[in-house]
């Protein structure tokens, strides 16, 4: 302000112009994100800062808070085994259940892009796991078809004469039997995929054609490129969905995340501890952990996505 | 003639593969569907698929609903919640998708950080303050709770999937569109909106759905049992310190998957044949 | 096509939508209801009871179908016998219900009348109960409780839960499949080694994959309780922490013990089957053929199953160790505008002959042998076994010791360091350690706050 006064009354008129041209340039976009603008200052932004206060208190959730410095945060990586087990539980689900998860969505939703009779049929089918989601029946289920006298193990006998064991109650395995679970549940990826796949126009793949491409080659050159903002949004979302996995490992361990800690999920021993441990300011501290986590790994999603990422509009 | 027969033989495969992997997937419903026939005294202690007695008293037990409320009453408050929830979210999303996707202004790049980080925090902890805000607007016990986030679009979810959409789309149309005197709001409503269907129908769909199963909120902010949603309807039916009616809790859980299921079938339908690849060129 | 499947879309929205507004219209009796809810909150706190003004009080409680059915009726009762008196029933399932009421505690919005279980204590040490004991003598009449009852409500001499009904822990044994293997009965009444002795008898008859008993070392720790009380002992009392870690070695080594001899499942089976109700026991599989619940789960567990189940008691010891647990309490929120009303809900619930007939023994069983008698002519096979269980139990029994606080915590902790012990990641010693350790540390927590 002071600089541009201190030059002249030519400069107070570029200063008005350059008021008008920002207004001019921000109006209308400011009008599109209102609601979102609106929703964070009013139902967002005041949670998040209250949990992060809380996160450096002692909080049992009916009395006051009291304010400990760093205590919470030391504790976690200093004293509770716990906590390190469920970061290692979670960080393997991830890796593993979202590059699996991902691999069958688009896999499954390029098989589902075909002309074929009774397609939509196939495509319902495909999603009903996704439709289940979290269920209490989902739990019931799953816990019988795993046990040791499961229709798994009934397969398995069949062909190997192998008696395997209950894959749900062994702490080697428990964690498996819910990355099948949430791989078996692929439908939203599959969906997205196959809303991206419906926007690639066939133009590109007749003119691929003519150029002699095979179909190995069209999907690398033709369905990866153009189907990759997809997959960027599905990468991203979906490691932040695991890293929160929270449901299923809730309703298939009766929320104990159990055996021996095997399935204790981050989200789910934070809510133990926040619920029913009463300790929400340690709940709250894990939570922003999680949450420098999660942004660490989308920012260098983000970060390399110039590299493989490329949009319509032409800009990355 | 030759080609014909290849494109036979690769779809009779493909069939085939779809047929085994759909039996993968459509066991738990199955499992589902045939545990809500069982005799009460059979669900657990019988562990084949299919039931020994089929009985119907499930689905009449169930439908006559929990305490004084008839199963119905569950399954309409959902659909009031969740239609509201549709509408409302796919509107507000696409238009905050429509600036981050499309338009250009200061500060862009910073709230779209925001936003992303706005999802990562696990809702756990957020709850009380929320749940101490909501009380404050007197909005406990309403459905208010439910809906007006999804006005404000504050879930980053489907914001991030609509701009990922929106920026797939080509630019050449907006373009002599705005050379034919179009500004932004006509281009959002003329060309962005009908180009991205299928990913607003994906996220109505989705909207749906997760409305639809919602637990979490419905139960913490939904005092009065006459306003409850399926999901806290469907738990009623289970006491883990008394007495539990799984049968009914499995009937009415297939009675409440029956829209879900109509709706991803109607829409996979319009969202596979609506879009056609002219309309992208223009 | 592509029109008429719009249209179809379209009507189908339409047709949700107008569902969604006949809903809406049929709401407003709701939603008044609700506004009125809301502005209680900003009204001042009269004492409305005794210038008769209509008040409006909220009473939240889980349950089954049947206890919701039965609860409702009594509030109907209730509501034609004090007229000025609405009260608004916020009934639920268990799932989600402690979530919930502590966010509404958080929130300073709790319902005036709350359902708990032997968890209460820890809500008293955050201030959340109203100490009820100004009300007894005049909107609460307990001539007819027991005082052990009244005392299981007490905590540092102030009264805060009303408790409902009784309920004890019980062992359970499948008849059927004891005697399709040719195994004995369990006797009446036996012992630590008669207990074993039957089960080992019983264990050489059956086939690989079956067990005499099921894994109750830490499906619940109101067995170690119990197996603590006959030493003497217990989990907690006087405020303190009562048990050393020899005895939880002890106990550890007497279910290892019974998993090395295949009395009990191995570790991983037992983890597959927590035994925490009837959708995760291999008893109600019918693959063991002993377990330990509570009295009120009889009937469910009979529910689940084809076989008939029997009852018999827990294995003597050196000291009496049995007792009478209050099922659920009745407490008030200590923010309640309206004490006095909510006393005086609490008093019908429990008093009034109408309420009580209606309420039966849904919520437990009356610790009065007479009510028992009465209602054992009129009810199911299996409740009259639990009937004449509670005759013969309750004989011998000693006053109930409160719960350890955090009490929720205890219980997960506990379970997961017996798995660690079962799955050989760590010895007997060690676990004895580590509980002692645990529960030092939580009655410590629970003092800090």
């Amino acid at each position: 302000m002071k600089k541009t006064l201190q030059v002249g009354e030519g400069s107070v008129l570029n200063q008005q112009s350059a008021l008008k041209r920002l207004w001019k340039k921000n109006a209308i976009p400011y009008l599109f994100l209102a609601p979102w603008l609106i929703g964070f200052f009013v139902l967002t932004l005041y949670p998040m800062i209250n949990s992060l206060y809380l996160s450096f208190t002692e909080f049992n959730m009916l009395e006051s808070p009291k304010w400990i410095g760093m205590q919470n945060y030391i504790k976690m990586f200093t004293e509770d085994e716990r906590y390190l087990k469920s970061l290692s539980v979670t960080f393997k689900f991830v890796f593993i259940s979202v590059p699996l998860k991902l691999f069958f969505a688009l896999m499954v939703a390029l098989l589902m892009n075909r002309k074929m009779r009774g397609i939509e049929f196939y495509r319902t089918v495909y999603y009903i796991p996704t439709l289940l989601g979290g269920s209490v029946a989902i739990a019931a289920m799953w816990r019988k078809l795993f046990s040791s006298d499961g229709v798994i193990n009934r397969i398995i006998y069949m062909l190997a004469g192998i008696e395997a064991p209950n894959w749900i109650a062994n702490p080697s395995y428990a964690l498996y039997t819910l990355i099948i679970l949430a791989v078996w549940q692929f439908g939203s990826s599959m969906v997205i995929f196959l809303a991206g796949l419906k926007d690639i126009p066939k133009e590109y793949y007749e003119a691929a054609q003519v150029d002699g491409a095979n179909k190995f080659q069209s999907f690398i050159h033709i369905t990866l490129p153009t189907l990759s903002p997809v997959i960027l949004f599905n990468l991203v979302m979906q490691i932040i969905m695991a890293f929160q996995s929270f449901t299923q490992a809730y309703v298939v361990s009766n929320g104990q995340g159990g055996p021996l800690d095997s399935t204790m999920f981050y989200t789910l021993y934070l809510y133990l501890k926040g619920f029913y441990y009463f300790e929400m300011g340690y709940a709250s501290a894990m939570a922003w952990i999680l949450l420098l986590i999660i942004a660490v790994f989308t920012a260098i999603i983000f970060a390399t996505s110039k590299y493989w990422v490329s949009y319509g509009d032409g800009r990355d | 003639m030759n080609r014909d027969l290849k494109n036979k033989t690769s779809n009779f495969f493909v069939h085939v593969i779809v047929i085994a992997i759909g039996f993968i997937m459509l066991y738990p419903i199955l499992w589902l569907i045939f545990s809500s026939f069982k005799l009460n005294e059979h669900i657990f202690s019988d562990v084949s698929l299919i039931p020994k007695k089929i009985t119907l008293e499930h689905y009449v037990d169930g439908w006559q609903g929990i305490g004084r409320i008839p199963f119905s009453r569950f399954l309409k408050n959902s659909f009031f919640v969740s239609i509201m929830s549709v509408i409302v979210n796919v509107i507000s999303c696409s238009m905050v998708a429509y600036a981050f996707g499309r338009l250009d202004f200061s500060l862009k790049n910073i709230w779209f950080a925001i936003m992303m980080l706005s999802i990562m925090l696990p809702t756990h902890v957020t709850n009380i303050p929320r749940y101490v805000m909501f009380n404050k607007f007197g909005w406990i016990d309403t459905y208010y709770p439910l809906i007006i986030p999804k006005i404000l679009a504050t879930d980053g979810f489907f914001i991030f999937l609509l701009v990922q959409f929106i920026r797939g789309i080509p630019t050449d149309l907006d373009e002599s569109a705005t050379i034919e005197g179009c500004g932004p709001i006509q281009i959002y409503w003329r060309i962005i909106m009908p180009l991205a269907k299928p990913a607003l129908v994906t996220t109505a769909l989705f909207t749906f759905l997760w409305t639809w199963d919602d637990f979490f909120n419905p139960l913490i902010y939904l005092n009065t049992p006459e306003k409850f949603t399926v999901p806290l309807g469907l738990r009623m039916f289970l006491d883990s310190t008394g007495e539990s009616n799984w049968g009914s809790m499995f009937a009415m859980s297939v009675v409440s998957l029956i829209p879900s299921f109509i709706l991803f079938l109607t829409m996979q339908n319009y969202f596979v044949e609506g879009i056609t690849t002219t309309g992208i060129k223009g | 096509m592509k029109k008429r499947i719009i249209a179809l879309f379209v009507a189908v929205l339409l047709i949700f939508t107008f569902t969604a507004c006949s809903n809406d219209s049929e709401a407003p009796d709701d939603t008044g209801a609700d506004k009125s809810g809301n502005d209680e909150n900003s009204k001042e706190p009269t004492d409305s009871g005794e210038d008769g003004e209509d008040v409006e009080i909220s009473v939240t409680w889980w349950g089954s179908d049947t206890r919701h059915t039965i609860t409702l009726d009594m509030i109907d009762a209730f509501e034609e016998k004090y007229p000025h008196i609405k009260v608004n029933p916020e009934y639920g399932s268990p799932d989600g219900y402690w979530d919930k009421l502590a966010t509404r505690v958080a929130g300073g919005t709790a319902p005036d009348v709350i359902q708990f279980g032997g968890n209460y204590p820890d809500y008293v040490d955050k201030g959340a109960l109203l100490p009820l004991n100004d009300f007894v003598g005049k909107e609460i009449d307990l001539e007819q409780f027991d005082q052990d009852v009244v005392d299981a409500g007490t905590m540092d001499g102030n009264l805060y839960g009303i408790c409902l009904g009784t309920n004890m822990l019980t062992l359970v044994y499948n008849k059927d499949l004891i005697e399709r293997v040719g195994g004995e009965l369990p006797p009446e009444t036996w012992t630590w080694e008669e207990m074993e002795k039957w089960a080992e008898g019983l264990a050489e008859k059956m086939d690989s994959g079956y067990f005499p008993m099921s894994d109750n070392s830490k499906s619940q720790t109101n067995y170690l309780g119990y197996f603590l009380r006959q030493r003497g002992n217990s989990i907690y009392r006087d405020g303190e922490v009562a048990f050393e870690e020899q005895d939880i070695v002890d106990w550890i080594n007497l279910w290892e013990g019974f998993r090395e001899k295949g009395l009990v499942p191995d570790a991983e089976t037992a983890s597959a089957y927590p035994e925490t109700g009837p959708d995760t026991s291999l008893f109600v599989e019918g693959k063991t053929a002993l377990i330990l619940i509570y009295s009120n789960q009889v009937r469910a567990y009979q529910d689940a199953m084809e076989d008939e189940l029997s009852l018999t008691l827990l294995p003597k010891g050196e000291e009496t160790a049995a007792w009478i647990m209050p099922s659920q309490y009745m407490t008030v929120y200590s923010k309640t505008e309206h004490p006095n009303e909510a006393a005086t809900f609490i008093n019908f619930m429990v008093n009034d002959p109408e309420a009580t007939s209606i309420l039966g023994n849904e919520r437990g069983v009356s610790s009065s042998a007479e009510v028992r008698e009465l209602l054992a002519e009129s009810s199911s096979p299996v409740d009259t076994k639990v009937y004449e269980y509670f005759n013969v139990a309750t004989k011998d029994v000693k006053p109930m010791d409160p719960n350890l606080p955090n009490d929720q915590e205890f219980n997960d902790t506990f379970k997961l360091i017996l798995e660690k012990v079962a799955f050989g990641q760590i010895d007997a010693e060690e676990g004895g350690k580590q509980v002692y350790e645990l529960a030092n540390d939580l009655v410590e927590k629970a003092g800090r706050d």
